[in-house]
């Protein structure tokens, strides 16, 4: 049974809940539990704030499901709901969550050092992981165009077509704007990790 | 990894910034599976709320919602959520919804607008189809003793000739356009639209030759000339006719001399204003005077 419910679109699994038959939201949780867990840890840098980050998200969605149009595209529409209960979390945490404190601890030479060793293993796994984190503080540096096309292309895992859709944009300006972001972002730790060097 | 992005990694070279982005942090498993749980429960409780809803048929299967949509899914959540007839039939014409308060709101509007409007737009007095004031003649009795006098007397009169204008005379007192009558405008400034101000004093016994050449002079002096309306003056025989008896006095005069002429009956005269002048706007105003013997 379940494998005909993972031949549905997004969207037509929606319209099954919406007439009654809730067993389609199943494979929409596992289609992006993990995106939206990769997101809410970016923008929030530790499990414990993506785990309620992500309760918060998927609990919404079926409250707000109405809401869905079908003027877009499911994957996009989640991203929005997503994103405003993450922000929303933020910003009633901004007083008590010290996203950049664990950061901060790290050695940024190590983390470059090692990263460019590229082998695997548990101990670069875990390097891995710290630069990840690293990178993801680094993120809200970026204008909020660049911000947003990183995150719908890496996190949510969205076309260069869905993005193009989801932003108004035109396909090729889509690929510019990630190069770009990318190049910004690389700009942005190489400064900070030399000047964390410097230290 | 899509394919796009594999010739871009090729074009390009990823970078490790690019690596870290890529880095797929895992959730807890038990997290995950806690979460599938509570998603699941509150997704069923959502559904049997729509189940049991009306318009909502259940039983859509795999199938149905496979051929509902098979684009892009556009419109599959808007055709979900319009399932219930009475909300498809309201959304017909795919206007947005208006919240009850807004349609309120607008309701209150156009009932002011309707108001304004209507303010703007001058009331006749008389309407074209209205029938002509009831007419009488000096040569006619002025009590109708019999059924057939009361509807002879009762008969609309025939279009006077110049000549009897002066004799024929409006019985409804005092007179049709003459009449007090609500300002006929509503609005900015006033339009007397065929209404005529009126003012009306009351004189103490019966018109007597001095008082009538006093208001002659009057009369005339402001422009104007005398009409005087018979009154109903008892008969002392009845059967016998009666000449009627004036005992009203109509004088037409420009408004600017109505007040000095008013003024002047009620000095020269001792008359007593029953009613001032109205202020409706015209540029004649009638000015009434009624003798009373009581």
């Amino acid at each position: 049974m379940q494998h005909r419910y993972d031949d549905l679109t997004d969207e037509q699994l929606v319209e099954l809940h919406l007439s009654g038959d809730p067993r389609g939201m199943e494979v929409l949780y596992d289609r992006f539990f993990d995106r939206i867990y990769r997101l809410a840890y970016a923008k929030l840098r530790n499990d414990s704030d993506a785990q309620d980050a992500v309760s918060a998200v998927f609990l919404k969605l079926v409250r707000s499901i109405d809401s869905f149009r079908g003027e877009s595209k499911f994957s996009t529409w989640i991203y929005t709901v997503a994103n405003n209960a993450i922000m929303d979390m933020i910003r009633r945490r901004r007083t008590t969550l010290s996203i950049d404190a664990d950061i901060e601890t790290d050695d940024g030479d190590s983390i470059a050092r090692e990263f460019e060793d590229r082998s695997p293993g548990p101990e670069q796994q875990a390097v891995d992981e710290d630069f990840a984190r690293f990178v993801y503080s680094k993120l809200d540096e970026l204008p909020e165009g660049q911000r947003a096309v990183i995150e719908l292309r890496f996190f949510m895992e969205l076309s260069y077509q869905d993005i193009a859709d989801r932003l108004g944009i035109e396909l090729g300006t889509v690929k510019s704007r990630i190069n770009r972001a990318v190049a910004a972002l690389r700009a942005i730790v190489n400064r900070d990790e030399v000047s964390a060097g410097a230290r | 990894m899509r394919a796009d992005d594999m010739r871009d990694r090729e074009a390009t070279g990823t970078c490790s910034v690019e690596r870290a982005l890529m880095y797929r942090r895992q959730a807890d498993p038990r997290f995950r599976d806690e979460l599938r749980r509570r998603f699941m429960a509150a997704c069923e409780a959502d559904a049997a709320r729509r189940r049991a809803e009306p318009g909502v048929s259940g039983g859509h299967s795999v199938d149905a919602g496979r051929g509902a949509d098979a684009g892009r899914g556009a419109g599959a959540g808007r055709a979900g959520r319009d399932r219930n007839p009475e909300v498809q039939e309201k959304r017909v014409l795919r206007l947005p919804r208006i919240p009850m308060a807004y349609m309120g709101l607008a309701a209150a509007a156009m009932v002011a607008i309707v108001i304004g409007i209507g303010n703007l737009i001058p009331r006749q007095p008389v309407a074209p189809d209205q029938p002509a004031p009831i007419m009488f003649s000096q040569t006619m009795p002025a009590e109708a003793d019999t059924a057939q006098d009361q509807a002879l007397a009762m008969a609309p009169a025939a279009p006077a000739a110049p000549g009897e204008a002066g004799a024929a005379v409006a019985r409804t007192a005092p007179a049709a356009p003459a009449a007090p009558l609500a300002p006929a405008a509503r609005g900015f400034a006033p339009v007397a639209a065929g209404v005529m101000d009126t003012a009306e004093l009351v004189l103490a016994g019966v018109l007597n030759d001095e008082m009538r050449l006093k208001l002659e002079q009057i009369a005339a002096q402001a422009g104007s000339a005398l009409e005087f309306v018979p009154g109903d003056a008892a008969s002392p025989d009845a059967g016998s006719p009666v000449e009627p008896v004036a005992q009203v006095a109509h004088l037409a005069v420009e408004r600017r001399v109505a007040e000095h002429v008013v003024s002047r009956i009620v000095e020269e005269l001792g008359a007593a204003v029953e009613q001032p002048l109205s202020q409706v706007g015209s540029d004649q105003v009638l000015v009434v005077v009624r003798f009373s013997s009581n």
